[in-house]
């Protein structure tokens, strides 16, 4: 049954105001870059349809705006998500070391089930830009994602359409492992009530 | 008869766009009652999926063929009326309205038990019919002939200027100054001589208040300038960049080490942000937050100075400014007020953006954050804008303005539109093709509605408090659901008697909708 079921994976995209996170996700979806992008207000998706695996899958790319007042209201669609993209601009340090705080106040919002294993992305956008702009090395990215579970890290540009696509298909990868995993549990409720009745019985069964 | 032509070519044309998506989804299209007087003209193997797998798929997710099909049946609905209006110009709107609120359109509502105050008036045939209406723009000859010669006071009721405005805007070459009057410049009340002395004295403060930053190195080099400096810096070369007053690019960037990817820049790009960043000093507990230069861009375009065009977004965004406030309460206040008001005046559209958990109306953010900027052309958002701040019938008319939007898209809402991703994506993509004029003679009509239902709903509480008279409630029905307005409410002391139970209830923030006053929303 679950094998013919259109599968629909939705990856949440934050970070800072100005990193990137429309771009990246036009480029990815439209294959262009613009720079009469406006400023994220609210929320829009974009969607596309990939292969992963020799699946056909839907991806629902949301992007939200990255000035933190505006995210209490937008926590809404965090629910449900896939895989959270989180996107710093590597010529900015302040996006970089704010990436701890999305994390966290991702994991909060959309309480997944198993924080610990959801997957994570990690974007250093903006690499086109000159050498002697950058503020935050590769190494020190790496570095982090590693402490985190090892979270997959891509340098990329959206203008120059640098490693967007390679970055997306880990991002797909990723969502639908997520997605596949959520559907196993979902079809097995029971066990995790059984737990919690049984509690009462053998909580001292250590 | 040429429309029909017109709409089966558009079903072909579509179709073959839309077979890729599943049969289910075919035959929901030709279910559509717009499809219906086409279909003996399909062939018959697209005829044969009307009847084709009855069983439809019980989960619901989110399926972008339904979004694809909510568009197209709304294109096709807005030919037909675009048809219509061509042969009847006048009357379609006005017939749209009375069908709208006629006995026919209200019964599947009253199956539902979900009849919101409209039933309180349905029976009423002696009410005079709701005359909403637009006119031409404010001309020049009009805007002076409210001023007298010798002094150039306002000699005529602020209302009749304001109620010029919201008929139909301002030509644009008096819009610079009649702006500087809606924005709080000039004083309604205030004399020429007085008004250049205004000027002068703006002038001064404004390079005082520049001057907090200007040319004072230590601040430039405080952490939280640098903070600022960087985010004006990343919207205002993302604002309105189309717009050729900001589009060039002919001058080398002040600054070069700025982490913008562009070396150029402009004289008016560099005034955006000497606004925004003097504006950061002047209202310090504030700052710049994102949205604001939306705000800016048409008020400078139209002011054409810096320093204008500095006070005149002071004075917009004195009504503006809690839209940006940390807690975000008043964003909240004002989704929770289209709530209640979408409950009051529609049940039947309140109860299906329940049942998609699309109550916290997040789609309409936007619009209300900045004014539906977003979602207007350049001409459009002036237009709009002077129609709002004009206060004509309410200082929050933009809440009629959204549910105007809503209401025109109502049905494809609630037709197609299953799951509260598809209603965002529907609601955002509305953005740019929105028609101005419609939409306001629609909000207008829907306040006046608004109006005349809480006028009757009080008179009918008052009665019912004062006589325990049963028949007095001819034409309303006892609800069978639960209170469709506002739970949280007060209920005003008003008394247990079952029959005011029976109206909804008129909820404070629904109230405040009647205001016209800005200083007390
Ligand atoms: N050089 C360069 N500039 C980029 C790149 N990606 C985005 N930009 C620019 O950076 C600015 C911000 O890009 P957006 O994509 O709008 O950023 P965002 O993260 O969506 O920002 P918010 O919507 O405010 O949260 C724009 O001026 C872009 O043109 C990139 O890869 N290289
Ligand atoms: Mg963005």
């Amino acid at each position: 049954m679950s094998s013919r079921k259109k599968v629909l994976l939705k990856v949440i995209i934050l970070g800072d105001s100005g990193v990137g996170k429309t771009s990246l996700m036009n480029q990815y979806v439209n294959k262009k870059f613009s720079t009469q992008y406006k400023a994220t207000i609210g929320a829009d998706f974009l969607t596309k349809e990939v292969m992963v695996d020799d699946r056909l899958v839907t991806m629902q790319i949301w992007d939200t705006a990255g000035q933190e007042r505006f995210q209490s209201l937008g926590v809404a669609f965090y629910r449900g998500a896939d895989c959270c993209v989180l996107v710093y601009d590597v010529n900015n340090n302040k996006s970089f070391e704010t990436l701890d705080s999305w994390r966290d106040e991702f994991l909060i919002q959309a309480s997944p089930r198993d924080p610990e294993n959801f997957p994570f992305v990690v974007l250093g956008n903006k690499i086109d830009m000159e050498e002697s702009k950058r503020a935050v090395s590769q190494k020190r990215a790496m570095t982090w994602c590693q402490s985190k579970g090892n979270i997959p890290y891509f340098e990329t540009s959206a203008k120059e359409a640098i490693n967007v696509e390679n970055a997306f298909q880990t991002i797909a990868k990723n969502a639908l492992q997520q997605e596949t995993d959520a559907e196993f549990y979902n079809d097995f409720p029971d066990p995790i009530k059984i737990d919690n009745d049984n509690s009462k019985y053998d909580s001292c069964g250590c | 008869m040429e429309h029909i032509e017109t709409v089966k070519w558009n079903v072909f044309e579509q179709f073959s766009k839309v077979a890729r998506f599943s049969r289910d989804t075919a035959a929901n299209i030709l279910e559509h009652p717009l499809a219906r007087p086409i279909i003996p003209h399909l062939p018959p193997g697209v005829n044969n999926l009307i009847q084709s797998d009855p069983a439809r798929s019980v989960v619901e997710e989110y399926d972008a063929g339904r979004i694809y099909l909510a568009k197209w049946a709304a294109s096709v609905a807005e030919q037909a009326e675009e048809a219509a209006r061509l042969e009847y110009p006048d009357q379609i709107l006005s017939n749209n309205w009375k069908k709208r609120w006629s006995d026919t359109e209200l019964k599947p509502w009253e199956e539902e038990t979900e009849v919101g105050a409209f039933e309180i008036l349905s029976g009423d045939t002696t009410l005079p019919p709701l005359h909403a209406s637009r006119s031409d723009p404010l001309n020049a000859e009009t805007w002076f002939s409210f001023f007298d010669d010798s002094e150039g006071r306002l000699r005529v009721e602020l209302n009749e200027v304001r109620e010029a405005v919201f008929r139909g805007g301002v030509e644009d070459d008096i819009r610079i100054e009649v702006w500087k009057f809606f924005l709080g410049i000039y004083p309604w009340d205030s004399s020429r001589v007085e008004r250049e002395s205004i000027l002068e004295a703006k002038k001064k403060e404004y390079l005082d208040l520049k001057r907090e930053w200007w040319d004072d190195p230590e601040v430039q080099s405080s952490s939280n300038y640098k903070e600022q400096k960087s985010r004006i810096e990343k919207d205002v070369i993302r604002t309105d960049r189309t717009i050729s007053f900001f589009a060039v690019e002919d001058m080398p960037h002040p600054d070069p080490l700025s982490s913008a990817s562009s070396n150029l820049t402009n004289n008016n790009l560099e005034s955006m942000k000497a606004i925004l960043m003097t504006y950061n000093f002047y209202n310090k507990d504030l700052g710049y937050v994102q949205g604001m230069s939306d705000l800016l861009a048409p008020v400078f375009v139209v002011m054409r100075d810096e320093v204008t065009a500095f006070w005149a977004f002071v004075g917009f965004m004195n009504r503006m400014e809690a839209n940006f406030y940390r807690d975000q309460v008043n964003m909240r206040n004002q989704l929770l007020t289209l709530d209640h008001l979408i409950q009051f005046m529609d049940p039947r559209l309140h109860k299906h953006l329940q049942k998609t958990d699309s109550l916290n109306l997040f789609f309409c953010f936007r619009w209300i954050l900045i004014w539906f900027k977003r979602e207007f052309k350049w001409d459009e958002v002036l237009y709009l804008w002077e129609v709002l701040w004009s206060d004509h019938l309410s200082s929050q008319f933009h809440l009629f303005v959204a549910l105007a939007i809503l209401d025109k898209h109502r049905m494809i809402i609630m037709e197609y539109l299953h799951q509260f991703d598809e209603i965002l994506k529907y609601v955002n993509d509305l953005s740019m093709s929105i028609p101005l004029d419609e939409t306001l003679l629609r909000a207008e009509t829907l306040f006046l509605q608004f109006q005349r239902m809480v006028t009757a709903i009080d008179k009918k509480r008052l009665g019912d408090t004062n006589e325990t008279s049963q028949d007095s409630n001819e034409g309303v029905r006892r609800r069978k659901g639960k209170d469709p307005v506002n739970n949280d409410n007060n209920d005003g002391g008003e008394g247990t008697s079952n029959n005011t139970m029976r109206f909804p209830v008129v909820s404070d923030l629904l109230r405040g909708l009647l205001n016209k006053d800005t200083s007390q929303p």
